[in-house]
């Protein structure tokens, strides 16, 4: 390579970058360094990959319980969708989501509303405004008054905590066990709630509603129809993965099992919840694991549809800099200590799931 | 007493409903929808909500998308399946996909007398292959597809079952070169099979024999791996699991883009391969690593006397393998690289990404033309069903497989 005059340096993450990206999380413009780039392309890869596998986990645990439903309708239409996800490329969903069903979408005049008004100059507003330049959402924005009011949600989450060890040291003690996490939560809810009523007429949150201009709309939550479609076409496609890993936990369970937890009297809600569920953790885990490993991979398929992800700013950085071997280099490690960390994650919780079930 | 009587009487009609629904329900169709469909309060309303959704898709969606514009596939069919390869040469290519036919049926032939799910779904492919524009050649070749699949259906059976999967494994083995010289052409441009460039490949015949090539290139590779990972050498024992545990943390399009980048550079200037060998370099590498893993799996599962029998038989380490533990590990493994296999072949996708024209990549290239442009979900839509297809279909036959062969393996989660 140094044949080439190509002399591997990483003195050019410290440039100006010269690039602009449409979706940050943090302060970037065009003359922030490529290193400020590449950490904005791994907060947006990180973010949608956690909101995926959270997502993914109601959406598959939803088409679990259809697909095991004795529903026989229900359970071959949620077949039907496993199956078709499963023989499509992630490639070709996403495009067609994004191609076919976000950019079809109406232009911003004539975008679909919910709960429009039109005030007297002539301005309208919408609760939610979906249009092919994305979705705008009416979101409560932060005031200033939330400075402190955060050391309310501070102190809240600590109170939380306690309340739950607490309750963990009483079924030590006691052998008694108590719902220590519902409590946990409802304790949040309660002290953060008095917080809020407490700063009546100064409140932490305002709503604020999008505002529909004449090319575009102000205000409120903006989620670009790129980010949408990813964070769908991701969800739709990992869920039936999870339906899949979840079906073969639970229908690992021997049948005997769940007789006989009806046959102590226990209800069909109560045998799933206390006897199927412990013992299909066990076997759903290490292919979730994989699954979720493999969430943090898909992100990468953003760059299909132009969503500065990792991936695509590393693209872009690889562009205008021609330093492709120190880039790839860099986002392999990134990569590398990223699915490290999930898989020790999932191998702790792993480990914890086993411990009960001796 | 009238109120006595008006009770009476409606016990007597409530009587005569319920064993008129005693005598409905020994229909077994009612007795069927019955318990399937209206067992519970929750399960009639699923059923209700179910069918209230199958009604609107049916309305707001495929109806619409049947009477949409079809024009951009009907014009693009050739370009959808085989790229710019040039026309007058695709008589190779049906000749590849004869040879498909006649094996593909043949392997269905080993399952049971039923007549396979596969060939219907094939035969109603082609048919609807036959309503799409051809010209009248391909409709012969059509033809003679389906005529190929049903007699190497019934074909396989004049053979006796040892023979059977020896010649389809062979068959198998000997498809990839055959397919390769049928496509590439041995003779020079006035000849009878003039050579076409990689260059000239595209669409699903791209992404097929990509995908072939890779899983013929990546099984022993992944084989290699997996015993060096097992080896007693620290040093072949460790480099090997770096190489698995790295291509397997990173995506494939890193993989891509290295082979992409920085191949080029590592090579000397005069051995500048083309970017369909550094393509399939790529899928080579990085499903050599997860194939590594499913072999380790398979390793695993043969048990430990195995080994010390062949030990005791003093048969060296190179033989215990190659006679005892292999041929065991092959068995196990086969639904796993069949599956395998539908997973290379959705990556595949990938390479539009770094320039090549797949049919992801020909899609592009057609909606860019303004004369298509409205027609985005058309083309994507066909594209998807013929992944689907392909798909659904290995992996259907891989259970088939599976069935037949007796083995009780888990089915590797690839994503």
């Amino acid at each position: 390579m140094a044949v080439r005059g190509m002399v591997p340096s990483f003195k050019f993450l410290s440039f100006s970058s010269g690039i602009t990206v449409g979706e940050t999380l943090i302060q970037f413009n065009s003359r922030s360094s490529n290193l400020r780039a590449l950490a904005v392309g791994l907060l947006n890869t990180v973010s949608i990959s956690i909101l995926v596998m959270l997502f993914s986990i109601l959406f598959g645990l939803l088409l679990v319980l259809c697909r095991i439903s004795s529903n026989w309708i229900v359970s071959h239409l949620a077949r039907a969708y496993i199956e078709i996800i499963r023989n499509i490329p992630l490639l070709i969903l996403l495009l067609f989501w994004y191609r076919a069903f976000f950019l079809q979408m109406p232009t911003i005049r004539n975008a679909i509303m919910l709960h429009k008004i039109v005030s007297g100059s002539g301005e309208a507003t919408a609760f939610m405004i979906l249009s092919n330049r994305g979705l705008y959402l009416a979101w409560p924005m932060l005031t200033d008054s939330f400075r402190i009011y955060r050391f309310v949600l501070i102190a809240a989450i600590i109170i939380a905590i306690a309340v739950y060890l607490m309750s963990r040291l009483h079924y030590q003690k006691t052998g008694r066990k108590t719902p220590g996490f519902l409590w946990a939560i409802f304790s949040f809810i309660a002290v953060s709630a008095a917080g809020l009523l407490y700063m009546r007429g100064n409140e932490p949150f305002a709503i604020q509603i999008p505002v529909i201009g004449k090319f575009n709309a102000r205000g409120g939550l903006y989620v670009s129809s790129e980010w949408f479609s990813l964070f769908s076409g991701l969800v739709l496609y990992t869920s039936a993965y999870v339906a899949e890993a979840l079906r073969a936990g639970i229908q690992g369970v021997p049948k005997g099992q769940i007789e006989a937890a009806r046959a102590l009297g226990f209800s069909h809600l109560r045998a799933l919840r206390l006897v199927v569920i412990p013992q299909a953790k066990i076997v759903a885990i290490p292919p979730l694991t994989s699954i979720f490993l493999g969430v943090a991979k898909n992100t990468s398929l953003g760059v299909a549809i132009g969503f500065p992800d990792l991936f695509s700013i590393t693209g872009t950085i690889i562009n205008q800099t021609g330093r492709a071997l120190e880039m790839i280099l860099l986002v392999m490690a990134i990569y590398l200590a990223m699915s490290g960390i999930t898989s020790l994650f999932m191998n702790w919780y792993n480990q914890k799931v086993q411990l009960i079930e001796r | 007493m009238s109120e006595h009587k008006s009770s009476s009487a409606n016990k007597q009609s409530k009587d005569s409903f319920s064993s008129i629904y005693l005598e409905l329900m020994k229909h077994p169709m009612l007795f069927w929808i019955k318990k399937n469909l209206f067992d519970s309060v929750l399960s009639s309303f699923l059923t209700i909500l179910s069918i209230w959704a199958i009604v609107k898709v049916v309305l707001n969606i495929i109806l619409p998308m049947i009477s949409m514009n079809w024009i951009a596939i009907a014009d693009n069919l050739k370009l959808i399946l085989t790229g710019s390869y040039p026309a007058s040469q695709l008589w190779r290519i049906w000749l590849c996909l004869c040879y498909v036919s006649l094996f593909g049926g043949a392997s269905f032939g080993l399952g049971k007398k039923k007549i396979p799910l596969l060939l219907v779904i094939i035969l109603f492919f082609e048919a609807l292959l036959f309503l799409l524009p051809f010209t009248s050649t391909a409709k012969y070749f059509l033809l003679a597809n389906i005529v190929l699949a049903a007699s190497g259906l019934i074909g396989v059976r004049l053979f006796d079952k040892e023979k059977r999967i020896r010649i389809i494994i062979a068959s198998w083995v000997l498809f990839l070169p055959a397919a390769f010289i049928l496509v590439y052409g041995i003779t020079g441009p006035d000849g009878f099979m003039p050579k076409v460039q990689t260059n000239y490949w595209g669409g699903l015949l791209l992404s097929m024999l990509i995908s072939m090539t890779s899983i013929a290139f990546s099984f022993p590779i992944g084989l290699l791996l997996a015993i060096g990972r097992r080896s007693q050498l620290k040093f072949i024992k460790f480099s090997c699991t770096v190489i698995i545990e790295v291509i397997r943390g990173v995506p494939l399009i890193t993989i891509l883009f290295i082979a992409y980048l920085i191949i080029p550079l590592a090579l000397p200037r005069s051995l500048n391969p083309s970017v369909f060998i550094r393509a399939m370099i790529g899928i080579i590498m990085f499903h050599s690593a997860y194939m590594a893993e499913d072999f380790r799996g398979g390793l695993q599962g043969i048990p430990r006397t195995q080994y010390e029998a062949a030990a005791s038989l003093n048969l060296s380490k190179t033989k215990t393998m190659i006679l005892v533990i292999l041929p065991q590990v092959f068995k196990l493994m086969i639904p796993v690289l069949v599956s395998r296999l539908t997973g290379i072949i959705k990556d595949t996708s990938l390479i539009s990404i770094i320039g090549l024209l797949d049919m992801i990549g020909i899609s592009s290239a057609i909606i860019s033309n303004p004369h298509y442009m409205t027609s985005s979900p058309q083309v994507l839509f066909f594209i998807a069903a013929i992944y689907f297809i392909i798909c659904y279909s290995i992996s259907s036959a891989s259970s088939k497989i599976e069935k037949n062969l007796e083995i009780t393996t888990k089915q590797a989660v690839s994503l």
